[in-house]
């Protein structure tokens, strides 16, 4: 390639109208929206995050927790001076908060503005010590901009100033007297989008209205409707309460030891493996590391748990593995552990715990995964409805996430080799669920051909009146497949004779000629045989079929 | 730090104590109802509805939850901090906007026949529909068998437009409860500073009673012994005014009688005044009865109102017991549904 003489050069901007789309909303669901928030709670080091959505009206929003507020320079910064994005958080390599040493989660500071996309406007209330740990507070409102992406796509198009200045909103403050009950940041509004209303209001109907309890086992139970297949049978109230949950950094529901696998389901060779230690210690390990953080999201009043409960059908033959990695990958440290877990041959129920959930800093990236991060082998089969699994990635991938924190970029480094580590692990897994499922299904079948044949032995024995019994023998090839020996008083099944080649082709022949021959030797007349082959084949297909 | 802690607010809690409550059992007993529905604009701290609570005048229903009782609230951070408080066991509950915005909404022409569940991207607008949305939901819950009217304005001072609305809603009240035949009516304002208009008119109407009922002027001659009302005590002209030109006026024109069931007047931490009526109406079948006016008036005479100052409410023990109790029992109850696995 030709080096290029340059004429000029200069940096790369991203341009107003790119920003402004920010202010309009980034995320997936009402679940990451409300994600946001709580995570800007956690990194704050609140206790307790509480939202509240005037339920079952809807039409108020409010996100309060008890952390150490946002600082009106914070404030001012984002929205006067370096704009909306301009995060310290991270500041000078800081990546764990003061008084809770949580992994920080927030990169950008765009969090807030989660709420813009579920409230045009919102007031924010920040209580707080300074630097010098004097009380401070102020009242702010933000007023988001009515006019829409494509509006100002408009008004660029048709204007001819080069720089354009896009006005995402305004805002205004004031000071206010501190409150110590009050410490932390709060947001609420009553300015809530219809759409949000609507899509609430058409969970709850009467029937719900008197059904959806507040207590947290109930609403586990809910969730584990075995006549739901799915969260979204649940309808989207509960499943934005049921999304929230799973991807915040928050405990799991429920006892050690059953949630969120119940190790009593495991055969007891299975559970001294030694990868089923690994996974158990680990998941114990994370259930107390989120204990630890000693961090509450309670929503319309319910306390949120990471509602995973594993295996979640009883007859199900369970699998429990563990991976691992940290190393180096493109100059930077990637290190990430998790488990997956497997039931022969049941679908994960509900289907939103099928696949794999990637943990970043402890918060849920975009849900559990179905494709397992495109995995093409077996994705399109059935029996990758059988795997649940959840990875935790400690150091590095960060790069790899998109700005709506819900999705990668697949050509990261990181990305790819999270990927290329899980697929070889899942190879591993599917050769064994597979062989199981095999296995399982072999002796099905061998049951099931062993009830068969005891089955026409007795309708030939009882058809006969005891002049046959049927055998089951290796004749000639070519032999036909029913062959009578009177002498003997054996009707033999040849198993060797194949004559469509086809399975239950060969079977069905089999079986009618089967009936053929006894009727043609038990009976005395045409009449009675006809009704007596008529009799048998009724006889045998019932017990084949 | 907020102006009053209303967990201490001994005062005003001798109004509930001894005008609310007894009200609410006696009004409970002639209607023979239970569970009440209450409507309040309680603070945060939903002293009233703990203490009604308590008192079986309300009751939770199977999923715990306070089915019958609804609550307007204007500050939103206030509301957010009600629903941490209160929720879930409430259930509908929560109106939040200006009371008296919302009572008083007449549709416009950005207004006029449409859903305010419609899309609108001008806020301005927007905003007009959500009121308009919250006129809907309100009026949807009347008629209420008791209203607690005690708002954050001031009744008594039109110069406000928000005070002047606040009196129109105050009015609004008697329309939506068209469909019951007797409510009770808690309505609390302060009284520290009366508008010009309002005291002329309680002047006014002062001396149109006594020049008009005789038994209205011998129950004054009997119980205060003058009839000049400049020489009346002023906390009874008060209540007299109150009664009269505000509440009977606004009743009597909707069609309602009243009676007073107790006026208390009790002092804030700063010693500003506020009044707290306890009023039972009844549908009146044709016009509004004068005689159980004029005997309203002469109980009010003999009887009203109380007077609870600030200091002699930090010694009254049996007060403080009683708030005491609904605070731990408000506190037992949040805790009970702070939801904790």
């Amino acid at each position: 390639m030709n080096n290029i003489k340059p004429q000029d050069k200069g940096i790369i901007r991203v341009a107003d109208i790119t920003h402004a789309q920010l202010s309009q909303g980034l995320y997936r669901s009402t679940a990451t929206a409300f994600k946001e928030l709580v995570s800007n709670a956690y990194d704050a080091d609140a206790t307790v995050v509480r939202i509240d959505t005037n339920y079952p009206v809807f039409d108020f929003i409010s996100c309060a927790d008890n952390g150490i507020g946002m600082s009106l320079e914070q404030f001012l910064r984002f929205f006067s001076k370096e704009g909306i994005g301009s995060c310290i958080k991270r500041k000078h390599g800081k990546d764990t908060t003061d008084t809770y040493k949580r992994p920080i989660i927030g990169r950008l500071g765009i969090g807030m503005l989660a709420i813009g996309q579920l409230c045009p406007s919102f007031r924010i209330e920040s209580h707080y010590k300074d630097e010098n740990g004097e009380g401070k507070a102020y009242r702010a409102e933000i007023v988001l901009s009515d006019v829409s992406i494509p509006d100002r796509e408009e008004i660029i198009r048709n204007d001819d100033t080069e720089t354009k200045e896009i006005e995402v909103g305004t805002w205004v403050y004031e000071p206010i007297d501190y409150d110590e009950t009050q410490r932390g940041f709060h947001i609420y509004s009553s300015d809530v989008r219809n759409t949000f209303k609507r899509e609430m209001k058409s969970s709850i109907g009467k029937k719900e209205l008197q059904r959806i309890s507040f207590s947290l086992s109930d609403l586990h139970s809910e969730f584990y409707d075995k006549s739901k297949k799915s969260i979204r049978d649940c309808k989207p109230y509960l499943e934005t309460i049921w999304e929230l949950a799973i991807l915040c950094p928050l405990p799991y529901y429920g006892n050690k030891g059953e949630y969120p696998i119940n190790s009593t389901c495991f055969t007891s060779k299975e559970s001294k493996s030694g990868e089923f230690e690994q996974a158990i210690q680990f998941i114990r390990h994370r259930q107390q590391q989120f204990l630890n953080d000693k961090f509450r999201v309670v929503f319309d009043g319910i306390e949120l748990r990471r509602h995973v409960q594993l295996p979640t059908e009883k007859a199900a033959i369970p699998k429990l593995y563990f991976i691992e990695f940290g190393d180096d990958v493109f100059g930077s440290r990637l290190k990430f552990s998790g488990y997956l877990f497997a039931q022969v041959p049941n679908a994960i129920k509900p289907l939103e715990l099928n696949g794999v959930q990637i943990r970043l800093r402890g918060v849920g990236i975009g849900g559990y995964d179905s494709t397992f991060l495109r995995y093409y082998r077996e994705i399109e089969t059935i029996r990758s409805r059988w795997v649940s699994g959840e990875i935790f990635v400690d150091e590095g991938l960060e790069s790899a996430l998109n700005i709506d924190r819900d999705s990668f970029n697949e050509h990261d480094e990181h990305f790819k080799k999270l990927q290329l580590l899980l697929h070889d692990k899942l190879d591993a897994v599917f050769n064994e669920i597979n062989a199981i499922a095999r296995e399982r299904s072999e002796e099905r079948r061998g049951k099931r051909d062993e009830k068969i044949k005891r089955s026409m032995q007795t309708i030939v024995a009882e058809e006969s009146k005891g002049k046959f019994k049927l055998v089951q023998r290796d004749l000639e090839k070519d032999a036909p497949i029913v062959a009578v020996n009177e002498d003997k008083g054996e009707i033999v099944l040849n198993t060797a004779s194949r004559p469509l080649k086809k399975k239950k082709a060969d079977m069905i022949i089999g079986a009618v000629e089967l009936a053929y021959q006894i009727a043609k030797h038990i009976a005395t007349t045409d009449e009675e045989r006809d009704k007596l082959f008529s009799q048998l084949i009724k006889e045998i297909f019932a017990e084949l079929i | 730090m907020r102006d009053i802690d209303y967990d201490k607010y001994y005062a005003k809690h001798c109004a509930r104590y001894y005008g609310w409550l007894p009200a609410t059992k006696a009004y409970q007993k002639q209607i023979k109802k239970k569970p009440l529905k209450y409507f309040t604009l309680c603070g945060e701290e939903a002293i009233d509805v703990f203490m009604l609570e308590l008192e079986s005048a309300l009751s939770r229903d199977k999923t715990k939850r306070l089915p019958n009782v609804f609550i307007c609230e204007c500050n939103e951070d206030v509301a957010r901090r009600i629903l941490a408080l209160v929720r879930p066991p409430l259930q509908e509950a929560m109106i939040i906007g200006p009371l008296e915005q919302i009572l008083t909404f007449q549709d416009n022409e950005h207004t006029l026949g449409r859903s305010p569940d419609e899309d609108e991207p001008d806020r301005r607008i927007r905003r007009m529909l959500h009121v308009k949305g919250q006129f809907q939901r309100l009026k949807s819950y009347f008629p209420f068998d008791i209203i607690n009217f005690d708002a954050y304005g001031n009744l008594l001072n039109p110069d406000d437009e928000a005070n002047k609305l606040l009196y129109q809603s105050f009015e609004k009240i008697f329309e939506l409860q068209e469909s019951i035949n007797a409510f009770l009516l808690f309505l609390t304002t302060p009284i520290t500073h009366i508008h010009s208009d309002f005291q002329f008119r309680f002047r006014g109407d002062f001396e149109f009673n006594v020049s008009t009922y005789p038994k209205i002027r011998s129950a004054l001659l009997s119980s205060v012994s003058t009839i000049a009302y400049d020489e009346i005590d002023e906390n009874k002209r008060t209540a007299l005014g109150f009664a009269k030109s505000i509440v009977l006026s606004a009743a009597r024109s909707k069609g309602w009688n009243g009676e007073h069931k107790g006026i208390y007047i009790y002092q804030n931490r700063d010693l500003r005044k506020m009044l707290s009526s306890v009023v039972q109406f009844s549908k009146a079948r044709t016009a509004p009865d004068e005689s159980a006016y004029v005997e309203d008036i002469v109980r009010i005479i003999e009887q009203m109102p109380l007077y609870y100052s600030y200091e002699a409410s930090l010694e009254n023990q049996e007060v403080q017991k009683h708030l005491r109790k609904i605070i731990e029992y408000r506190e037992k109850t949040r805790n009970e549904y702070r939801g904790e696995p």
